[in-house]
């Protein structure tokens, strides 16, 4: 008899799943609610508003409920029973990490839908074409699979038809510049698939398994596990636009829709940097005495200072937001090699700030995203040197503007200054003082770019209000965003206790 | 939580709530936002005044939350943090007031206002601070929030300064912030303690506690303006005048020497500080900057920059203070860091007075200003003299605690250092009171003459708060003896930190 | 061994289509360049995961193997489409100027 049974391991195994069921879900009825755009166009946005709801609750009560109960990992086993053949066991994994993972992609995922148009007359004034919110679903259905993933097929099969996804949504813009940077995304993204696929073929043939956590206990440093090991990393930094495999980036999220620019920024290059980081806790610590981690901590370091010089000359506002993208990511890299020193309770720290960078940034690059556009839409340009006079005429897009630059700066109260805090504590602690220096003027570089922009926004333009303002929904989302830096900054423990390395640190 | 530690929460608040509302206030409601504005600076006042007799009681009044894992957001009142807080609540009235005033008829001033209250809350907070981590956060929310302010008129000028202003303040915060790190890597999370903390860590610390007193110094001397990284306060002069008078005499420039304080105080202690030999490096670069700043005073023709390098030299009169050891010494500078606050922000409500009513900037146009407007020009003599330290003024009791202090510390090389900037003051400042009173108005008339008032020199929204804090500039040094008085008040504190 | 003729096809695939993907501008050739790269890419994981240390046979290498084929199908229909759509785009274009030679 073929089935599927699911073995409940713990009293909450159908919620876990459900965060990757409900969004397919979602991506379904999207579908059937497109076609009945013309008939019932008040069903779209009231459709998808009930269903943002159900999403949003499930994520704020696995967060709560775990806190509470103390359960920060669930393991949820899935078991195949085929008629013929083994029998196969499919394992997603819920920790810290993962939630609060999850937990930012709803946020992220929920704005960036509401910010498109929850409208009544979104059908009537479509700001997306109606492909987009089955593939804005199934993106985060993805999302949310890579988030669990706990085997390298799994993790496979998510990061692979997240970037298929993300080459579609980038190419739903009707001009020849953004299809011509889907497809060199395209290509990007497919090598670095190939290049993770032969290593997890690799590592499969020297350790007999894809289930990370084993591996993790297994793992030696030897040229089999370097050379898949280097294949999967490299692979993945391809897709997280890491420095110097940055090319693809800034031409994809210049060109891209805005909220597709929106989920692709926040989201879509930190899934590629979750699982490099899922596979660096895992094979890491074999490889913490060659110059793997220096190597990986200086393409951040660089990365910082090329995305941020970069960004500073750009005279288009979304190439500079591209660019600053780059050089956040750097941050990300930054933390690597610190999660590999000092004892548990440093490399705890240190994955407490990789992952509040992670949050701090996606929705302060959210924020900024959608203000940008904003910008463009008030003024009727791209280009920064345009926006003079916006400062005096929208005030609420340049107070938004401005609390999602102090969380890229790190500068305090952010949620950005909390993941520079824990970074740079991380780095003194182990007496690394070296990256403790690049954080700080990491920080620096970013407020060079920011202001540039809000010091346009001030100079004084037209008496007149001359400027074609967002919606109020628009304008509210993309603040809520940016005030949400704000007030994690202000309130940290809620998401950072959830993060405890298993055993109080890496396996050695 | 009591009522104790929902005090210094309440008296944050009282400054945010009213920068939140007015920053979603719509720009024509003029008179609700100057009511907010009033009401939040009276409220604060009345709770500072009820802490202030709480700490003199002995109370403590403390909140604590954690941020972090292993660190703590902590408020305290302890009679350093009254002091600062005093300083400000009651500043912040007046220069609220005077900007009403002044502000009368200009765009944006619900941005104005909204970033003004948020910068006075910031300066509360680094008052209240309990500990070096709160204190940093407050530092850097006062550079973000004043950048608004100094950039206000949108100008290619102001923009050009207030790109000065943040390259400098947010250098000096990252070295802070690198300062803070190191020592909380060393320590974990310490707070602020009278007679200091660090004294009974390790001996083997010791060593690296000298080269982190020297990073937190040069983060905090940047907004001190000590030279050589004084550079962006002349620059920021480009702002609106009550920006001025707040960022020299309250906001800015007060909380760079007041971090000091806090480091060497109540971080350090005083006598650990002494024996580690960091002292004296500090009195040379304040003994530096009180001199080459008189001089580069000395040599500007416009009004507002002579008043800037003015301040950069009394500000390091605070530090001279700290530098010398021995409580009289610290009287001194605790005393001045209340009495430069009432007379420079005196002086820069008498030169926004000026260049309003009659379009005075440069110095040569104020040839007789002292008839047309007699008020003002009382109040900028008075300023003037307190700040060559004229008995019986609020400068006098400053310089005279200082002098005092010097002697008793055995630096007497700071005592002519003292001599020679007073003389230097008088060399600057005489010539504009000689101008104001005793030459005649010049023949091409006043600059830029605006009508703004019937019965009076100027608009009452400008004269009245000059007026006021003139007059604290002579009760301050008359009633220095009495109760609650700045230098009471900074004996007081002076006692708990040598633990006399 | 068989595992090792597989390791050099497949290498040598792999190094084809990578120098074709990097030497054509032509996004087409890229297309096609990829698919060799992919076999290739495919043809190692097959020679690399099979030589499994405990000898057993698994199903893992076959859906590791099956996993990207599916891929590299879903990638071609992708490629595809945007290639049309870029064509249509610039022919759309075309027309445009053809039509109005003022702009």
């Amino acid at each position: 008899m073929t089935g599927v049974s699911a073995a409940l391991h713990t009293p909450y195994i159908w919620p876990h799943v459900w965060l990757i069921l409900l969004p397919l879900l979602a991506a379904l009825v999207s579908t059937g609610l497109n076609r009945s755009r013309t008939h019932f166009p008040a069903l779209l946005p009231w459709g998808q508003g009930l269903l943002l709801l159900c999403w949003n609750a499930l994520t704020l009560w696995l967060w709560l409920g775990g806190v509470e109960g103390g359960v920060n990992e669930t393991t949820t086993r899935i078991t195949f029973a085929p008629l013929v053949g083994p029998t196969l066991v499919w394992t997603l994994l819920t920790d810290g990490p993962a939630l609060i993972m999850a937990l930012l992609t709803t946020w992220i995922g929920t704005a960036t839908l509401v910010h498109t148009g929850l409208r009544p007359d979104a059908a009537s004034r479509p700001s997306a074409p109606a492909a987009f919110w089955p593939l804005a679903w199934l993106l985060m259905a993805t999302l949310n699979l890579i988030w669990l993933g706990a085997d390298l097929l799994t993790l496979y099969i998510g990061v692979e038809a997240l970037g298929l996804l993300a080459v579609a949504m980038i190419g739903l813009n009707n001009t020849p510049g953004a299809v011509d940077a889907a497809l060199r995304y395209l290509f990007a993204t497919l090598l670095g698939s190939l290049a993770y696929l032969v290593g997890a073929g690799l590592l499969f043939g020297h350790y007999g398994t894809l289930e990370l956590a084993t591996l993790a206990g297994q793992v030696s440093a030897n040229g089999a596990t370097a050379a898949g090991f280097g294949l999967m990393l490299a692979g993945l930094a391809l897709k997280a636009a890491v420095f110097p495999l940055h090319g693809w980036l800034p031409a994809a999220h210049a060109s891209a829709l805005l909220p597709v620019s929106v989920l692709h920024a926040a989201l879509v290059i930190k899934a590629s940097v979750f699982v490099m980081l899922r596979h660096w806790l895992a094979f890491g610590p074999a490889f913490a005495d060659t110059a793997l981690p220096l190597l990986v901590g200086a393409l951040g370091a660089v990365a910082i200072l090329w995305g941020s010089i970069m960004a500073l000359q750009q005279t288009r506002l979304k190439l500079l937001i591209a660019w600053s993208t780059i050089a956040q990511t750097g941050y990300l890299l930054v933390g690597f090699p610190l999660l590999l020193q000092g004892d548990a309770a440093l490399q705890q720290l240190v994955l407490q700030g990789i992952l509040y960078q992670m949050v701090a940034h996606g929705l302060a690059k959210a924020a900024l995203f959608m203000t940008a556009g904003h910008l463009v839409t008030a003024t009727g340009s791209d280009r920064i040197d345009q926006l003079t006079g916006t400062g005096r005429h929208l005030p609420l897009t340049l107070l938004t503007l401005g609390l999602a630059g102090v969380s890229l700066m790190g500068m305090p109260p952010s949620a950005g200054f909390v993941a520079k805090w824990l970074l740079a504590s991380g780095a003194i602690g182990s007496g690394q003082v070296i990256w403790l220096v690049v954080l700080l003027a990491g920080g620096l570089l970013s407020a060079t770019y920011i202001l540039r922009l809000l010091r346009q926004a001030f100079r004084e333009g037209p008496e007149q209000d001359v400027f074609q303002h967002p919606s109020r929904v628009e304008k509210m989302t993309a603040f809520l965003l940016a005030l949400m830096t704000l007030l994690l900054g202000l309130m940290a423990i809620p998401l950072l206790s959830l993060i405890t390395l298993p055993g109080g640190g890496i396996a050695p | 939580m009591s009522w104790t530690s929902w005090m210094p929460v309440l008296v944050l608040l009282s400054s945010l709530v009213t920068a939140l509302v007015i920053f979603c206030l719509p720009e024509n409601r003029h008179i609700t936002r100057g009511l907010l504005n009033l009401v939040g600076a009276v409220i604060k006042i009345l709770l500072v005044g009820v802490m202030v007799i709480g700490v003199e009681e002995g109370m403590t009044f403390e909140a604590r939350y954690t941020l972090l894992p292993g660190v703590d957001f902590v408020l305290r009142a302890d009679g350093m943090a009254m002091f600062f807080a005093g300083l400000s609540s009651v500043l912040w009235l007046f220069t609220t007031l005077y900007a009403i005033g002044y502000l009368e008829n200009s765009p944006n001033r619900s941005r104005f206002f909204g970033f003004f209250s948020l910068c006075v809350t910031s300066t509360m907070g680094i008052a209240l601070a309990g500990n070096l981590f709160t204190f940093l956060l407050f530092y850097e929310l006062l550079t973000l929030s004043t950048w608004p302010l100094v950039v206000h008129r949108g100008t290619e000028k102001a923009l050009a300064a207030g790109r000065t202003y943040l390259m400098y303040t947010l250098t000096g915060g990252a070295v802070l912030l690198g300062g803070v790190l190191w020592l909380h890597g060393l320590v974990g999370d310490v707070d602020f303690r009278e007679g200091g903390v660090l004294r009974d860590m390790p001996l083997a610390l010791h060593g690296q506690f000298s080269l982190i007193f020297a990073v937190l110094i040069v983060g905090l001397a940047v907004k001190a303006a000590m030279v050589p990284l004084h550079g962006w306060l002349p620059l920021a002069m480009v702002a609106p005048a009550p920006v001025s008078a707040l960022l020299h005499a309250v906001a800015v420039v007060k909380a760079g020497a007041f971090g000091i304080i806090r480091v060497v105080y109540d971080l350090y202690g005083i006598e650990f500080a002494a024996s580690l030999n960091l002292l004296w490096p500090l009195g040379m670069m304040a003994a530096i900057t009180i001199l080459y700043a008189s001089m580069r005073a000395l040599a500007q023709s416009e009004l507002k920059k002579r008043l800037a390098y003015s301040t950069i030299s009394q500000v390091s009169y605070i530090v001279l203070g700290i530098s010398l050891f021995g409580p009289i010494g610290t009287i001194g500078a605790l005393v001045h860091l209340l009495h430069q606050g009432f007379m420079k922000i005196t002086l820069f409500f008498c030169a926004g007075n000026y260049a309003e009513t009659l379009g005075i900037h440069d110095i040569k146009d104020l040839d007789g200003a002292g008839k047309r407007m007699p008020l003002t020009s009382a109040a900028f003599t008075l300023g003037a003299f307190g700040m060559i330290g004229a008995p019986p003024l609020a400068g006098f009791i400053s310089k005279w605690f200082l002098g005092v202090g010097a002697v008793n510390a055995g630096m007497t090389w700071a005592l002519w250092v003292l001599v020679a900037s007073s003389l230097l003051n008088a060399a600057y400042f005489l010539p504009i009171v000689h101008r104001l009173w005793f030459r005649p108005r010049r023949a091409e008339g006043w600059p830029k003459e605006q009508q703004l008032s019937q019965r009076f020199e100027t608009s009452g929204w400008l004269l009245w708060p000059t007026v006021a804090t003139a007059l604290t500039i002579i009760g301050a040094g008359v009633l220095a003896g009495m109760p609650f008085s700045p230098l009471s008040w900074a004996q007081l504190v002076a006692a708990r930190e040598y633990l006399l | 061994m068989m595992s090792s003729v597989w390791l050099v096809a497949g290498s040598g695939l792999v190094l084809i289509g990578l120098t074709g993907f990097l030497l054509t501008p032509d996004l087409l050739r890229r297309l096609l360049a990829f698919h060799i790269t992919g076999s290739g890419a495919l043809l190692l994981v097959l020679a690399l995961a099979g030589a499994d240390a405990s000898g057993d046979k698994s199903i893992v290498p076959a859906l590791l193997v099956f996993t990207g084929m599916l891929v590299g199908l879903a990638a071609t229909l992708l490629a595809l489409w945007l290639l049309r759509r870029a064509r249509q785009l610039a022919l759309h274009r075309a027309a445009h100027t053809d039509a109005d030679p003022g702009s």
